[in-house]
């Protein structure tokens, strides 16, 4: 099972955190293009699946799939969007993306000071790098576990 | 695959005590800061951004996101429900106390959040010179701001204080809309 790569945005779209690790191919546009594309997409698809939903929605858009990948999404009430690409072996990693977003926002004291102007934010220079992944541990099959490493590695800041 | 480690559920305990005093430590600073109660019961609200002490409203533009990090609740789909987040999981886990919710007007956009005991007055007597002080008004301020960022514009004031002579303190919470989102400009 393989992890390809995470994108963080906040309710206004802006990117807060990109990573990768097993992507072989990119877009070949520029990231902040990507990010654009991504957001726009997320955006039309939210909007699309709820007018068209014949029954009550519930938790809207979850996750679609192509051939090759598969891309989860999970969205906080206030907006903050955390989107994963993943292979096609991966089961609902709801409480998974949910806890990305937890780790980092469960702590706010701990964490830099925050724009005054600006709804909080992921400033923190150590995304992941604080965090204590050890009870990730079981993505159906320890994938989760294995890409616990490479988490800690990377990372990369679009702060104020 | 259970997230029962998940850091998010712990709750860190502090003393009320120091709860309280550091509260009343505030207030009592905002009163000396400004010369009359109005002015004192805006900052605890707080509509406009301060650089330097992020209070009620700013509290909860904040407060909210460590919320749904700990709590892993999902968008409410009404106002009741709203309410019942509020005071059952909300007040529970920042203030250890759980209101009761009461007085809902008949098209259910408002209701009344009652607190038995309102932990931020302990230790506290109004003087008389303040007697038009809000004293808790900054939980007023933390609610509009948290239901702010998930799209709901409320009004929340007190209409009874303990302080004030009241049986009990009541928080009166009135939905105004639903904030839409909007695309970012220039996105299609």
């Amino acid at each position: 099972m393989t992890v390809h790569n995470l994108y963080l945005f906040d309710r206004n779209g802006v990117c807060l955190h990109y990573s990768e690790w097993h992507r072989k191919k990119q877009a070949g546009i520029p990231k902040e293009e990507e990010y654009k594309l991504m957001y726009g997409m997320l955006f039309s698809i939210r909007s699309f699946v709820s007018k068209m939903s014949p029954l009550d929605m519930k938790d809207g858009f979850l996750a679609f799939q192509t051939s090759r990948y598969k891309l989860h999404y999970y969205e906080t009430p206030t907006g903050i969007k955390v989107v994963m690409n993943t292979d096609l072996g991966v089961g609902p990693i709801r409480d998974v993306l949910h806890h990305i977003y937890s780790a980092e926002e469960g702590r706010p004291a701990a964490g830099p000071r925050r724009c005054d102007n600006h709804p909080p934010r992921f400033c923190a220079p150590g995304l992941f790098k604080h965090t204590d992944y050890s009870s990730c541990g079981n993505l159906e099959g320890g994938a989760y576990a294995d890409e616990r490493r490479v988490w800690l590695g990377g990372g990369r800041f679009y702060a104020d | 695959m259970s997230r029962q480690a998940n850091r998010g559920t712990e709750s860190k305990k502090m003393s009320s005590e120091l709860f309280t005093l550091t509260y009343g430590a505030l207030v009592t600073q905002l009163c000396k800061d400004y010369e009359n109660d109005e002015d004192v019961n805006k900052q605890l609200d707080k509509i406009v951004f301060s650089h330097f002490l992020p209070r009620g409203y700013n509290i909860g533009v904040r407060l909210i996101e460590d919320f749904l990090a700990r709590s892993n609740v999902g968008r409410c789909h009404d106002f009741r429900e709203t309410a019942d987040v509020i005071a059952k999981v909300a007040f529970k886990m920042y203030l250890g106390i759980t209101p009761s919710i009461t007085n809902w007007s008949p098209a259910g956009d408002e209701f009344s959040l009652i607190l038995e005991n309102n932990p931020l007055v302990d230790f506290v007597e109004l003087p008389d010179n303040h007697s038009s002080l809000i004293y808790s008004n900054l939980l007023c301020g933390v609610l509009r701001g948290a239901l702010e960022m998930v799209q709901m514009a409320v009004e929340a004031k007190f209409v009874q204080d303990t302080l004030k002579g009241d049986g009990v303190t009541e928080i009166r919470m009135r939905f105004i809309r639903r904030i839409e989102d909007n695309l970012p400009a220039g996105e299609e």
